[in-house]
């Protein structure tokens, strides 16, 4: 494995670069390498390369190419080796495909006003994504104050290996954003998000098999969420800032969780941040959530994947941004050279249905980020 | 609550926070912490866009971040 990812981390610097999506305007380049590994044997490993490039004084292109080598063969059934969708469950190995997300946007930003539009299309063996999205932000009160609202709605669909009710997934979102300075040592934001999808919402390879019959995941064909978040970022003293996040969901499958992110930065010296983080996570199960054994084959909703039935999480991490002190080449100024690294740990609570889909009475994972930024 | 109610209702009250000078706490030569990144939302933003997607496939969880996320098959 670790082959594989200094493998695909030398290819990756070597892909052209794509000019990319960026949320903000920014005249820079980041190369972005992701990996992601559970004890569910399942991996992702996600390089990626972002480009917002200045046109004027007021327009941006911004543009992002990514390649996601995924492997996630070993959903594992409790009473046969091999799942309704033909895939070997007890291979460790797992199937290793490619996702290949890449989106495209452009960027108003004049005084106090920035306006982005773009398009977002992914391709992997079993899912086309296609997305639309476009956010504004005015800025006022001298800067104090900023309001954001962004939208996006997507046009997806299924490639499966068997008959589907529908092959189309559609997401709406719309997020509303308030952000308001408190003092010259802290700042606070309020977020709220109104959700909504369409279409096959489950994954069309869960199923529940016994001896005597499979049933295959089904949920509802639409669902309607929201979620309010607020944060505060507070200046401690001179090198310490605290961020505290919470958010608050809900939705029309009777789900609701509750999330909180703490996290520490210091400056250890002129050109190291270090930082550690905790963040915790907690559920309710839907409204069709059963234990497994409960289900019939007469049921019309059906659900296998934990993320329907109630369970909590806990994630710690570390992270570093790197600002180097002297030109490490002649060609590039260090000044505008940004590495930012981060590891984190997670692990939820135990549960029968990932026992039942993985072989292990809980998740536990690693996900970890290093990138590297580049200003023009 | 009905989504139609609120969301105009939060878009109102957005709108009019911005109109009001009681919301200039700080002035723009007091603002040298904000431009530090341990300062930001978001310090590692790159790290959280990735996280945010980790999330959503770990989780049934989603919204509260102004960030786009682009549709998968892994959720």
């Amino acid at each position: 494995m670790t082959r594989k990812i200094l493998a695909l981390f030398v290819a990756c610097m070597l892909v052209p670069i794509w000019p990319v999506f960026a949320d903000k305007p920014r005249d820079g380049i980041s190369y972005i390498f992701n990996f992601y590994g559970d004890n569910g044997n399942n991996r992702v490993i996600a390089p990626s390369v972002a480009l917002s490039k200045k046109l004027s004084d007021t327009y941006y292109l911004g543009a992002n190419l990514g390649v996601d080598a995924i492997t996630s063969a070993t959903k594992k059934t409790s009473t046969t080796t091999s799942t309704a969708s033909g895939e070997e469950g007890g291979d460790e190995a797992g199937n290793l495909h490619l996702r290949v997300p890449a989106s495209l946007s452009l960027t108003y930003d004049k005084d106090d006003d920035t306006l982005t539009g773009g398009g977002y299309y992914s391709y992997e063996n079993t899912y086309t994504g296609r997305s639309l999205f476009a956010a504004y932000t005015r800025r006022m009160n001298l800067n104090n104050t900023a309001l954001g609202i962004a939208f996006s709605k997507s046009f997806d669909n299924w490639i499966p290996d068997r008959q589907l009710s529908t092959d189309r997934r559609s997401e709406r979102a719309l997020d509303m954003t308030l952000t308001q300075l408190l003092s010259p040592r802290q700042s606070m934001q309020f977020v709220f998000s109104s959700l909504q999808s369409e279409g096959f919402l489950a994954q069309p390879t869960d199923a529940f098999v016994t001896s005597a019959f499979t049933i295959y995941a089904q949920y509802p064909d639409t669902r309607k969420g929201s979620a309010a978040a607020v944060r505060l970022v507070t200046l401690l003293n001179e090198p310490t800032s605290f961020h505290i996040y919470y958010r608050y969901y809900r939705d029309d499958w009777h789900i609701q969780s509750d999330t909180v992110n703490l996290e520490l930065y210091r400056d250890i010296s002129r050109s190291l941040v270090l930082g550690a983080r905790y963040r915790y996570y907690r559920q309710s199960a839907s409204f069709f959530a059963k234990p497994l054994n409960a289900y019939t084959p007469s049921d019309p909703l059906v659900a296998v994947d934990y993320r329907m039935y109630a369970f909590h999480s806990n994630t710690v991490g570390l992270m570093a941004i790197v600002k180097p002190s002297r030109p490490l080449l002649r060609k590039f100024d260090a000044d505008k050279l940004k590495l930012k690294l981060s590891a984190d740990v997670f692990t939820t609570s135990k549960h029968e249905n990932i026992q039942y889909l993985y072989n292990t009475d809980r998740l536990t994972g690693l996900f970890a980020s290093i990138t590297l930024e580049y200003d023009f | 609550m009905n989504r139609y109610i609120l969301v105009p209702g939060l878009l109102a009250l957005f709108a009019l926070a911005g109109c009001t000078e009681k919301l200039v706490n700080v002035q723009p030569y007091e603002m040298e912490y904000f431009a530090q990144d341990k300062m930001r939302f978001t310090p590692l933003e790159e790290r959280t866009a990735f996280e945010t997607h980790i999330d959503s496939i770990r989780e049934a969880s989603a919204g509260g971040s102004s960030g786009f996320q682009g549709g998968c098959g892994c959720r």
